[in-house]
């Protein structure tokens, strides 16, 4: 393990919240799924403790599956990094099999064809919150939880994968999910590319569309090199086996002497789970 | 310095008169509408500046300095500055110019501000770092020494909604918007290709918190962008807003437009006031932006009779501003009845 990894678990330990999760900035005291989800995996096999975090998440959990954020009364997209993250713990056997049911009853809602946009609506992968339209980052989230709980050739997926290639920038990439409005082509951008390419691994006709996607992130990252995108791109080419060493060397050169990058929980964790993967150990995002 | 007071004259009691009625009409309740009549001018302050060089921390001070209510609670409060900073594109003014940002620190700084946070939560990308970064917001950040907040990640609260033109009958806002003394709209000067106009009102959409509406925040669109900007508005209430339109956007805005050199700031307490005010510098009525009349019945004016122009007058600094085709009727004056039920004749 490298100093910077430990040096990076050891602030994420420290900002851990009491009794429940992390939030988003080490400053912020309102856990949520996301970082709590991220910073669990950063943290496996170290000496944390997980018991009472991952009952706070459970509790989060309702006995249908969904997730609801702390406070709130309607599911939330973060069920699909709930399920990523228990599979890859192997915890909480039943929370991830409701949620699994859930995620598979969970739909987007769709539209009617428009010549505004250039994409097709009536595809249906899944939304951020309930009853809107789907995006790329939890349809791509949703499928990748669906293929680690060995569910790689469910209509869900499937659909899913269908919808990621039709949000593809006419350039190559990814952005939120809409390649063009008014019949302007919109760009791509990093971290929605590294999320979409992360449900769209195995999928051997997405081969172009990866190899597009991958140019995308190995142009515009070490342009726009922060903290995110370096750790999320490094994440995603580890997986297709793409060098990763200029990243991994920004990565560094980011890092804050107390360990984190900008006192940031999901930076730093996703930093951690990158810098992990390009040191011998798991890709948490590799199917 | 005070607001001029309207008197109540005859014709002023006509056009109350004839407001209940469209009031009851509309389907609202009178009393709204009926205040409204009663209130004082409302003050828009028009500066005219050609470059981000010039001493713009002067101008805002200036600007904030009229407004008695604004200066009392910037001495010793906490002040939250909200730019527009939407994506990173080298190529078009999308964003709040730095320059804007680090004066209106300094402006608020020198008057008395006990605390000034930045805070965005930007629609389309998660990366606030890369856009801080890429725009140079985060070197002023920096030299200024002031936290920023992405207000797409913040803790938040369920605050029931005044307007409720969406029916949601409560948002979810940061608690760093919530917690504010006084919050500042600091929108760019733009076109918008399904609102018509993106000023300080339709620029609070970057309040509503990702983490639980998503990327982009499609939730309220379902629910109508105009109720939703209506909705944020009346709730969050924000004091003052600072346009920055020394380059603005024409055409389709708010990504991909052109660059227009308007040379002009807009400040003022009344952000619908303000809103109609930057509508008419960019030749577009403010009767025809449908979220601006959702805000009469909640102290907004459009009325430009009811505007009292501080600092330079609209035609002086007024730009046509291009519109897509689609979006052409907002340069259209609207008809008489029109004009009469918006805007109080």
């Amino acid at each position: 393990m490298t100093d910077a990894i430990k040096l990076a678990q050891d602030f994420l330990i420290h900002s851990h919240l009491s009794g429940t999760g992390w939030g988003y900035a080490a400053l912020n005291q309102q856990p949520y799924p996301e970082p709590t989800c991220y910073s669990l995996l950063a943290l496996d096999g170290t000496s944390f403790s997980t018991n009472e975090t991952l009952t706070w998440l459970a509790g989060l959990v309702q006995e249908n599956g969904q997730l609801f954020l702390p406070g709130d009364d309607m599911p939330n997209w973060a069920t699909s990094l709930l399920i990523i993250t228990l599979m890859r713990l192997d915890q909480l056997p039943e929370v991830r099999t409701s949620s699994i049911n859930w995620l598979l009853e969970w739909k987007s809602r769709t539209g009617e064809d428009t010549d505004v946009i250039k994409l097709d609506p009536t595809l249906v992968g899944w939304p951020w919150i309930s009853d809107t339209f789907s995006w790329v980052h939890p349809t791509s989230y949703g499928a990748l939880a669906l293929k680690l709980s060995g569910l790689k050739t469910h209509q869900r997926v499937k659909e899913a994968e269908s919808l990621l290639l039709d949000r593809m920038c006419l350039q190559g990439g990814w952005n939120y999910g809409n390649p063009a409005v008014l019949g302007l082509e919109l760009p791509p951008a990093v971290v929605d590319t590294a999320i979409a390419l992360y449900g769209l691994q195995d999928l051997p006709e997405a081969a172009d569309a990866i190899e597009k996607g991958l140019a995308v992130l190995e142009e515009l990252t070490p342009e726009r090199p922060s903290a995110l995108a370096l750790a999320l791109s490094i994440l995603c080419l580890h997986i297709f086996d793409r060098p990763t060493g200029k990243f991994v060397d920004l990565l560094h050169k980011r890092q804050e002497p107390d360990g984190s990058w900008r006192q940031m929980i999901w930076w730093t964790s996703l930093a951690v789970l990158a810098l992990q993967a390009v040191n011998g150990g798991k890709n948490a995002f590799k199917v | 310095m005070p607001s001029k007071s309207k008197k109540l004259s005859r014709r002023d009691f006509i056009k109350l008169s004839a407001a209940g009625i469209v009031g009851v009409f509309l389907g609202g309740t009178v009393a709204p509408w009926v205040k409204r009549l009663q209130q004082p001018l409302v003050d828009v302050m028009i500066a005219k500046e050609n470059s981000y060089s010039n001493d713009l921390i002067s101008t805002i001070r200036r600007g904030i300095s009229y407004y008695s209510d604004v200066l009392e609670k910037v001495k010793g409060g906490t002040v939250v500055l909200k730019p527009n900073l939407i994506d990173y594109d080298p190529d078009r003014p999308l964003n709040t110019h730095t320059a804007m940002i680090a004066a209106a620190i300094s402006a608020m700084r020198q008057l008395g501000a006990q605390e000034v946070i930045v805070a965005e939560g930007s629609g389309h990308n998660r990366d606030m770092e890369m856009i801080l970064e890429q725009t140079g917001v985060d070197r002023v950040l920096r030299d200024e020494k002031v936290r920023f907040v992405d207000l797409n990640s913040d803790s938040i609260s369920p605050v029931s909604l005044v307007s409720n033109y969406t029916k949601l009958s409560q948002f979810f806002f940061p608690n760093t918007i919530l917690g504010a003394d006084l919050v500042v709209s600091m929108p760019k000067l733009k076109t918008h290709h399904w609102a018509g106009a993106t000023l300080s009102l339709k620029n609070l959409f970057g309040t509503i918190p990702g983490v639980k509406y998503g990327w982009p925040k499609n939730y309220l669109h379902w629910y109508g962008i105009s109720q939703s900007i209506a909705d944020i508005s009346t709730t969050i209430n924000p004091g003052f807003a600072i346009v920055d339109g020394i380059v603005g956007m024409e055409g389709d805005g708010p990504l991909n437009g052109t660059a227009v050199n308007s040379d002009v700031i807009i400040m003022g307490n009344n952000l619908t006031a303000v809103d109609s005010t930057a509508a008419r510098i960019m030749n577009i009525y403010p009767e025809n932006l449908s979220y601006l009349p959702l805000m009469l019945p909640y102290g907004g004016t459009i009325n430009e009779s009811l505007i009292n122009q501080v600092g330079e007058q609209i035609a002086d600094v007024q730009s046509d501003f291009q519109v897509l085709p689609h979006m052409a009727q907002i340069k259209e004056k609207p008809p008489l009845w029109k004009r009469a039920i918006i805007s109080g004749w």
